[in-house]
């Protein structure tokens, strides 16, 4: 009986991970066109950035003093790619199955936790080789007008990365719910592109508390790492009202804010399709 | 039959309740090595529940499912279903695919899924996707496939680890004739090649062709399991297809068939055809008397078709078709058609099953009013 036993655990321990990893492998096949055409919007947005930053510079030649400056430049979208990216990949990422019925051709090859893994490995995977090629070729204006490339250039890649993951996280979770994915496209960019602003600018009003729990605030590491300010609370009073700006959080806030948000939205999301019946 | 001692797959007293409905009622079956059986029933009857949670996509409320590996039965659990099913391939209801994926990648990715070996997945994909005739659409988007050709690259992706046991739920469903045809030629292919094969089908035709056993589930009961031949003896009925040249026709054999098809709808001619026929029923009822019960004999027009109902036994069949040619009358067909007899039977027993239902259901009412 021992030998039974060893033998399917060690079966089960070895199947676990080649599923997960050949999960991620048919991820890249199924989504190679959809990767290739956002490849496409990055470099769009890389061109436009770099086009902004060259007719500011005809304009003004001492417009960027530093080159954590200019690098700002090319990184002020990369909220926007993040937000494409994560929309584009996750929302679809547990929802799919149910509205094509696709379900019911994958089970019971796979079980739904090795295959929620996969997918969000491979799905994370995919996005994250777009971040990074977007940050690699924006070394390259960068370098050929400063000869150099600060190290918080990478540590603003890790926050893209992490921030893209938390993102991504958010859009699973609303895609195992949902009926359709198109329904977790709207929540996504009602929630990030109205409801979280909205929220960031009335606390601005009433509260001086640094607002962490505000997923858009968190994205702010993304720049400000490059050139962290001294002070990341501005208070200004305008006609009686102070208003309490919060910059940027602080590398550790950041990492812990975007942590949590990974961790609550993907148990969430595993939780909600684990249960959820096929029809 | 190709059928041998050894069990397969067993459900012993399965149940599956959604809230207060039953959908499947004490459901106690055996699957041997090499059979095709057939599951029967009307929609709704607990066919596709029973095989989901054969599948382990869903947990029986009670019951247990017995598999074999290793040369043993096991019960199916929750920690050794990897195991246990990886023998076993799985069509539930009608595939879908991703429609942006190729045959090849989705049959490798379940192969690889299944643990097939790998270095002969490519090979394998390429082999199966030959024997349904889609060779050359391996590598085209399944997003342009018409539905026949998905249900057929479903059908593979049940066998793609080359299982023993494969389950196919409902493999017929929306198909056209051509296509039908296409997946019961599939399905005796893989009878051949010595697959277990548990089909459940509410097409009586498509099972009583390849089947070798069929059990019928109504309201979630197995009301009847068996081969047909079985299944006709306990009925003890059936029907025999005849198909006879009338004395017209015989006397017109030697005209071609031009001036007969011309002749065929003018009503002068068919009033003959039907006096003839009328005066056949009556010459049947003569010859056969000694087989078969008053009112048991049917001209069917449009096919020209005497449809005869008897008691099933083959050896009465054997007399009934001497004593016809014993008499001069001109047999073109004599036979038992499978479907006809499935049809018949399953309707009966049906029939039968509702009539249980109702009656208990009028038993529990009363009870409760008592009380």
């Amino acid at each position: 009986m021992n030998s039974i036993s060893d033998l399917e655990k060690d079966s089960r321990r070895r199947r676990r991970f080649s599923q997960i990893s050949d999960t991620i492998f048919f991820e890249f096949q199924r989504f190679g066109k959809k990767t290739g055409i956002l490849l496409l919007v990055a470099i769009a947005i890389f061109g436009l950035s770099l086009a902004i930053g060259l007719l500011t510079l005809d304009q003004n030649p001492s417009a960027f003093s530093t080159v954590e400056n200019y690098i700002v430049n090319f990184l002020s979208y990369m909220n926007m790619l993040v937000l494409i990216l994560a929309t584009s990949y996750g929302t679809g990422l547990i929802v799919v199955d149910f509205q094509e019925d696709t379900g019911n051709l994958l089970f019971p090859k796979i079980s739904r936790s090795r295959l929620f893994i996969g997918r969000i490995i491979g799905n994370f995977l995919l996005g994250a080789l777009i971040i990074l090629i977007y940050y690699l070729i924006s070394i390259i204006p960068v370098f050929i007008k400063f000869e150099v490339l600060p190290k918080e250039y990478w540590y603003s890649l890790g926050f893209s990365l992490y921030y893209y993951l938390a993102l991504l996280s958010l859009a699973v979770f609303f895609s195992s719910f949902v009926k359709r994915s198109s329904g977790a496209v709207i929540s996504v960019l009602l929630l990030m592109i109205i409801g979280f602003p909205i929220v960031y600018s009335i606390l601005m009003l009433i509260v001086e508390g640094e607002p962490l729990f505000l997923l858009n605030y968190l994205a702010f590491i993304i720049t400000y790492i490059l050139d962290m300010p001294a002070d990341r609370l501005e208070s200004m009073t305008l006609e009686g009202f102070t208003i309490n700006a919060w910059l940027t959080p602080d590398a550790k806030g950041a990492a812990i804010g975007l942590g949590i948000y990974t961790f609550i939205f993907l148990l969430g999301a595993y939780i909600i399709y684990k249960f959820r019946q096929t029809t | 039959m190709s059928q041998s001692t050894d069990i397969l797959i067993e459900l012993r007293q399965l149940s599956k309740k959604f809230g207060k409905f039953t959908a499947v009622d004490k459901v106690s079956l055996q699957i041997y090595r090499g059979e095709c059986i057939g599951f029967l029933g009307p929609n709704g009857a607990g066919k596709s529940t029973t095989m989901k949670m054969v599948a382990n996509l869903l947990r029986p409320t009670a019951g247990e499912i017995w598999i074999r590996t290793n040369g043993h039965l096991e019960q199916l659990t929750g920690q050794n279903k990897d195991r246990l099913l990886d023998n076993t391939g799985f069509l539930i209801e009608s595939p879908a695919f991703y429609k942006t994926s190729t045959p090849r990648q989705i049959l490798t990715y379940f192969a690889k899924l299944k643990g097939y070996p790998r270095p002969e997945i490519k090979s394998r994909v390429e082999n199966i996707v030959g024997m349904i005739g889609l060779r050359k659409w391996i590598d085209e988007k399944i997003g342009t496939f018409s539905k026949g050709m998905k249900q057929k690259i479903g059908i593979v992706s049940a066998i793609v680890h080359d299982p023993d046991i494969v389950i196919l739920d409902e493999p017929h469903t929306g198909l056209d004739p051509s296509a039908r045809r296409d997946v019961r030629d599939f399905i005796l292919k893989l009878r051949e090649m010595g697959k277990t094969v548990f089909l459940s089908s509410h097409l009586l035709y498509e099972v009583s062709e390849v089947a070798d056993r069929i059990a019928i589930i109504s309201h979630g009961r197995i009301i009847a399991c068996d081969t047909l031949d079985n299944l006709e003896s306990q009925a003890q009925r059936s029907t025999i297809h005849l198909e006879v040249l009338h004395p017209s026709e015989y006397r017109e054999s030697g005209e071609s068939t031009e001036t007969r098809e011309s002749q065929k709808f003018q009503d002068p001619q068919d009033s003959k055809i039907i006096q003839e026929s009328q005066d056949m029923v009556t010459k049947l009822y003569r010859v056969l008397h000694d087989f078969i019960e008053p009112n048991s004999i049917s001209y069917h027009r449009d096919t020209r078709v005497y449809q005869i109902d008897f008691n099933g036994v083959p050896q009465t069949q054997h007399q009934m078709l001497r004593a016809l040619m014993a008499n001069d009358i001109m047999v073109v067909e004599f036979s038992v058609p499978k479907a006809g007899l499935l049809e018949a039977l399953y309707l009966d027993y049906i029939a039968k099953s509702d009539t249980e239902d109702l009656e208990h259901q009028k038993a529990n009412i009363k009870v409760e009013a008592v009380l």
